[in-house]
């Protein structure tokens, strides 16, 4: 590659002449591992470059161990509220004058805060100093806001051709993402190294609204959404698991900015984060790169694990919730977390009770009886680094009930119980495993995201592969003992839409 | 201050030194190397003597071949009353296997394989694809081509397809925003335009297996088709095989490419009424341009500065800068064939509705008021010519775009003249799009929420057009009766007969009406016991309160208002559902006395309900029907009528036998009912006590505002 003085226009950037036919890429472990770097910087924080040259472009993956399982009554939400402000820019990046924009942005803390205790005031706020108080804490927001260059940090990575930029905040994790042509791995290394350097808080208290709007598009206003919410706090009673991820209202509308700083600072720190990088790279030019941005980032205290563990359940919780909407079908049985010894057996049985047209769950509630438009069955809900729930759910057709389509369910799982699965179905598993994993290899942001989720999760990347062998050396007795064990009824937490018009 | 490993005074001057060097402060800093050299892959492309189109690509990264195939058909093509015909054809197609290898073994040997086959049908095209490990090519492109020439259509995945439908409308109204989309093009293009129509119970019930033959028979020949190969192979070999499969194929009528009719949209003001939401779905626009326009490229610049990624205006000042809207979206759509749509859209909670409206159309006035400045317009332009390089990132995505662009009669390079046209766009360019294109007055404005919550009432921009979605339910099962001067007569007789019964000697003079009864449902294998207590004051004033599992709820309705009194407090009833509570009336014996006069009564023969004669008679009463059968005495043996599964809100036939009649204060009424719907038995109400006239307090049927 020729370095060049000075920038590429985008106009230049053409497209040459001369063919470069990549060499056939093998799918196993040691054919991989050799285009495969990996480097734990002292600060803690862990790389891995996959080369992967089919076309010019790389994608990137930055993989925080932190998630809404990590909040607390009082600041649930908060783990996806931080998701939002990383894209606010930092001291350098989205602002005219941050010295000025500083003291304006503590100027809206104290005008927050003022307002904030005034609202909570035992007894009742005082109308008229309310008002006055929020009128000032408005201006105060105003004010700051006019240093601020919108989406800037955005902005930025559009105008350089980035794509997929996205962010998405899971119980376990807070995922950052997006691809860029093949040439920007610098100004990549940059914006990510800057936005956990040194971020910004700016428009805090005008992001929560944007918050609230997402809540109420994918819980308040939205069936299975608010289905999903009731039935995740009912099967935990103990663990964060069992907290609304978006955040309980009463939280979205009072936490500050000062608690996503704190929650940054905690969780934020090198040493709990991991980054892939995948596509036209070659690990000995980027890493150097990667080291000089990221080394910046000062390790940080080892954030304390999380020490609830959800008690064994002792009775079956059901949550029936009332709807205009059509019914909607879903159990959770109680399972360990990833990295136990069974994860194979369980992902084997769920994939013979609902993988493709020859599926039990398919066959009998969709073919046969035709009382579900879908039924499935699936691991690791909401979460799979705690323990978790093997979930089963279906989709009455019209005229069909939550009960028919809960004793088709029953019934499956006690065959499953009862009688080993048959040769073929093992088979299946097991090919549709490998099958996988070798799809698995052709999109770098897939590739992206998976190295470093299976790094966090697992410690070790190669686990992506080791985890097929493993499934390759499950036995029918495995899968049978593990349904015994889990698909109990004291162990199940049942969760329901009821058709009810006009409620 | 940020805390360094090392305390000392030397190292921290060390330190500091060190992260003097080498990073860019500023992004602007950076300097990028050249991108690498990269010729864009080309699939070979070449005509079977049957006219069939294929595209090869070689990809030997993975050991996986994948087969995508397009076919000249599509939902456009359906006929009006059996919409859902084409999709339903398509899914079948695999579900159903073929006549050399049934559904279950096809499943199971793919299964072994880790392989898939896969087909459908768009509105515009339809679809069949293959993906296996390479070893297994053979076997599998045996399969897809038995798929794509003689699939099976058993009945029995018919009617398993046919579910997969119902249940999609059965659910098309729980979630507000698939109503905004739906709706929305449905205003802009007509609802009975393919390009708006949606499947109905009426039209899936009307499709039959020789519907999907025929369907099939019509489009699926070797010229109507073009395949695509992209992966693990070597292309000679590829040929060969092909040759082999599918060179023998003969050819068939060829299928014409359809432009589908569509209207202007009316602008105006629209609303969905939905109650159980607390954030509005606001949708407004009109019909945008073809891809085949000039302006196509500068409009895609203007989208970009419109709607395009954060530093949009969109994004930018109703998001971050007014926090109106989580989802915020617009620019000018543009279509194949058709025009396309455009619109500007958002999510905003119910007290910022008509705020959200007015910030969209600022932002719409505002590309007139503030043409898009240079750097905007660069800052666009930019995004995309970056960018363009993901436009070539895989070998199975060039190969989808060739094929797309070679259906769609466009040009091979039609990609590189976009980037070149996009590259000589100029804020002229963008300034005539805006005065092509952007018409903020012609907005159609439409609303999928709930107006008791809005900041101001959506009459304050104008007049209101309700949209109606309730979901027509399916054909009425029961046969039409033919009404002649001979059997109206008979009808009437025998109306007649069953008003003395129910109704005594001066039915009108049953004003009111309490029962207490109890009720056992017995869907689905369960039983739930119900209590409940019954005030009906004639013509249109009701309360019904019901001690369930969940405890005990009411429902008032009283004309044209409805409210179900529940313990998160009330909450009103939609309009369509107090609608269906009033028609629902009709079929209670009393009122059909009372109303007698305005009934039209048809005889319809007669039957025997356990043991029993009667005669049947069909009863119309402002549009709502239902079938009785009465004995010689004037009792109502047997009542049928289409009306709704009370548990699950889908439509089925109900019929109710009647038994256990008693005398009340000189009237005969029925103490018990025997409830099924479409055969399947549904509930049994056992009434305890039922007053005529009782002494009402009118506050039984107020309805509280919420």
């Amino acid at each position: 590659m020729q370095r060049s003085r000075s920038r590429v226009p985008a106009a230049l950037a053409a497209l040459a002449l001369a063919v470069v036919l990549s060499p056939a890429r093998a799918q196993d472990l040691a054919s991989f591992e050799k285009h495969l770097s990996q480097r734990t910087l002292d600060n803690g924080l862990t790389l891995l470059v996959y080369e992967r040259p089919e076309a010019p472009v790389v994608s990137f993956f930055t993989y925080v161990d932190a998630g809404s399982a990590q909040e607390v009554p009082g600041i649930t939400g908060l783990a996806h509220m931080f998701e939002h402000m990383a894209f606010k820019g930092t001291t350098r990046i989205g602002t005219t004058d941050w010295s000025a924009e500083k003291e304006a942005l503590a100027g809206v803390d104290r005008a927050y805060h003022a307002y904030d205790r005034e609202r909570r005031k035992p007894g009742g706020a005082d109308p008229a100093k309310l008002a006055e108080l929020e009128r000032t804490f408005k201006d105060a927001q105003e004010a700051a806001g006019a240093f601020v260059v919108k989406n800037e940090f955005g902005e930025i990575i559009d105008r350089e051709g980035g794509t997929g930029l996205n962010a998405n905040t899971a119980s376990d994790a807070t995922l950052y993402y997006y691809s860029l042509p093949a040439n920007k791995v610098e100004l990549w290394a940059y914006l990510e190294s800057e936005r956990f350097l040194d971020p910004v808080l700016r428009e805090f208290y005008k992001e929560r609204d944007v918050v609230m709007e997402e809540r109420r598009l994918r819980v308040d206003s939205n069936p299975i959404g608010g289905l999903i919410e009731e039935f995740l706090a009912a099967a935990f009673r103990a663990h964060p698991y069992g907290q609304a991820g978006i955040g309980w209202v009463s939280d979205l509308t009072s936490f500050s900015r000062e608690d996503a700083e704190a929650f940054f600072k905690t969780w934020y720190v090198p040493n709990n984060m991991t980054i892939a990088v995948v596509g036209d790279v070659k690990a000995a030019q980027v890493m150097p790169i990667l080291e000089k941005y990221f080394g910046r980032l000062p390790r940080g205290p080892e954030p304390a694990p999380l020490r609830t563990v959800e008690p064994q359940q002792k009775g079956e919780v059901v949550v029936t919730v009332p709807n205009p909407a059509q019914p909607i079908y879903v159990e959770g049985y109680h399972r360990p977390a990833a990295g136990t010894p069974d994860d194979a057996a369980y992902d084997a049985l769920a994939d013979v009770l609902s993988t493709d047209r020859t599926s039990r769950l398919y066959r009998s509630l969709v073919r046969d009886k035709k009382i579900a438009a879908a039924s499935g069955a699936f691991n690791g809900f909401p979460g799979s680094k705690y323990p978790n729930l093997m979930i089963f759910y279906a989709v009455p057709t019209p005229g069909h009930t939550n009960e028919e389509v809960q004793g088709a369910i029953r019934d499956e799982i006690e065959r499953v119980k009862k009688d080993p699965v048959t040769d073929d179905e093992l088979r299946m598993v097991k090919t549709r495993a490998k099958a996988n994993l070798i799809r698995g290899l052709d999109s770098n942001e897939g590739l992206a995201g998976q190295l470093a989720t299976y790094q966090a999760l697992y410690g070790d990347w190669r686990e992506l592969f080791r985890s097929v062998d493993k499934i390759d050396k499950v036995s029918k007795e495995d899968i049978q003992r593990v349904a015994r064990a889990t698909l109990v009824p004291t162990n199940r937490t049942v969760g329901m839409i009821v058709n009810q018009a006009g409620q | 201050m940020r805390k360094l490993p090392h305390a000392s005074l030397a190292s921290l001057l060390i330190a500091a030194a060190l992260l003097g060097q080498g990073q860019a402060k500023s992004w602007k800093e950076i300097q990028y190397p050249q991108l690498p050299t990269f010729t864009i892959p080309k699939p070979e492309v070449y005509t079977l003597k049957n006219g069939m189109r294929v595209f090869l690509m070689e990809d030997h990264e993975l050991p996986l071949i994948q087969v995508s195939s397009r076919i000249r058909t599509g939902s456009w093509y359906e006929p009006a009353d059996k919409v859902g015909l084409a999709s339903i054809m398509g899914a079948v197609q695999r579900s159903g296997g073929t006549t050399t290898m049934p559904a279950d073994r096809m499943d199971e040997v793919l299964a072994l394989r880790a392989a898939s086959v896969e087909t459908g049908v768009g509105d515009d095209s339809g679809f069949a694809s293959m993906n296996c490990l390479k070893g297994d090519f053979d076997e599998v492109f045996a399969i897809f081509a038995d798929i794509l020439r003689n699939p099976a259509f058993p009945e029995d995945r018919i009617q398993v397809e046919k579910g997969q439908v119902t249940t999609g409308i059965a659910r098309r109204n729980d979630d507000p925003g698939s109503i905004a989309g739906r709706e929305f093009t449905a205003l802009m293009y007509g609802k009975d335009s393919p390009l708006a129509r949606e499947p109905e119970y009426a039209t899936v019930a009307a499709i039959t297996r020789q519907d999907l033959v025929d369907f099939h028979a019509r489009f699926y020949h070797p010229n109507n088709i073009s395949l695509g190969v992209v992966g693990d192979f070597a292309s000679a070999d590829m040929k060969k095989k092909i040759e082999t499969v599918f060179g023998g194929w003969a050819r068939g009528p060829e299928a014409k490419p359809l432009v589908p009719s569509f209207r202007e949209p009316k602008p105006g003001l629209y609303l969905v009424e939905k109650d159980d939401v607390n954030q509005s779905n606001i949708r407004m626009g009109y019909q945008g341009m073809k891809i085949s326009d000039p302006d196509y490229f500068a409009a895609q610049v203007m989208n970009e500065v419109l709607g395009g990624g954060f530093a949009s205006r969109l994004f930018s000042n109703v998001r971050s800068k007014k926090g109106l809207a989580y989802g915020v979206f617009g620019g000018v759509g543009a279509g194949f064939e058709v025009p396309g749509v455009f619109q500007v859209g958002m999510g905003t909670k119910s007290e910022t509705t008509v705020a959200g409206i007015a910030a969209l159309r600022e932002e719409v006035e505002g590309l007139q008021k503030n043409p898009p400045t240079e750097a905007e317009i660069k800052r666009a332009k930019d995004g995309i010519l970056n960018s363009f390089v993901f436009n070539y990132d895989s070998r199975d995505k060039i190969l989808s775009q060739q094929m797309l662009y070679a259906y769609h009669g466009l040009p091979a390079n039609f990609l590189e003249t976009y980037r070149a046209n996009v590259e000589k766009v100029g804020p002229a360019d963008v300034q005539r799009v805006i005065g092509r294109f952007i018409h903020p007055e012609r907005m159609t404005v439409f609303v999928v929420g709930k107006p008791a919550d809005f900041d101001k009432p959506l009459t304050s921009l104008g007049t209101v057009t309700p949209v109606d979605i309730t979901i027509p339910p399916p054909p009425d099962t029961a046969p039409k009766v033919a009404r002649t001067a001979g059997s109206a007569a008979a009808g009437k007789q025998v109306l007649d007969r069953l008003v003395r019964t129910v109704g005594g000697s001066d039915p009108q003079s049953v004003r009111a009406l309490r029962s207490v009864q109890s009720i056992a449902l017995t869907a689905g294998g369960m039983a739930i016991s119900l209590k409940q207590t019954e005030v009906k004051a004639f013509p249109d004033r009701m309360r019904q309160t019901t001690q369930t599992p969940m405890g005990e709820q009411t429902v008032v309705l009283a004309g044209d208002a409805g409210v179900a009194l529940t313990p998160a407090g009330p909450q009103p009833l939609p309009a369509e559902k107090v609608a269906e509570a009033k028609k629902e009336a009709f079929h209670d014996l009393s009122f059909l006395a009372r109303v007698a006069g305005d009934v039209e009564a048809v005889a319809a023969g007669s039957d025997t309900v356990e043991g029993s004669g009667c005669d049947l008679i069909s009863v119309t009463w402002q549009g709502s029907e239902s079938r009785l059968c009465v004995a010689q005495d004037g009792r109502a043996l047997k009542q049928s009528y289409a009306g709704e599964n009370p548990m699950t809100g889908t439509p089925g036939r109900l019929e109710v036998t009647y038994g256990d009649w008693r005398d009340v204060g000189g009237r005969q009424l029925p103490f018990k009912q025997t409830i099924t719907i479409d055969g399947q038995p549904l509930a049994t109400v056992t009434v305890e006590t039922i007053e005529v006239n009782p002494t009402l307090d009118p506050a039984l049927f107020e309805v509280p505002k919420s």
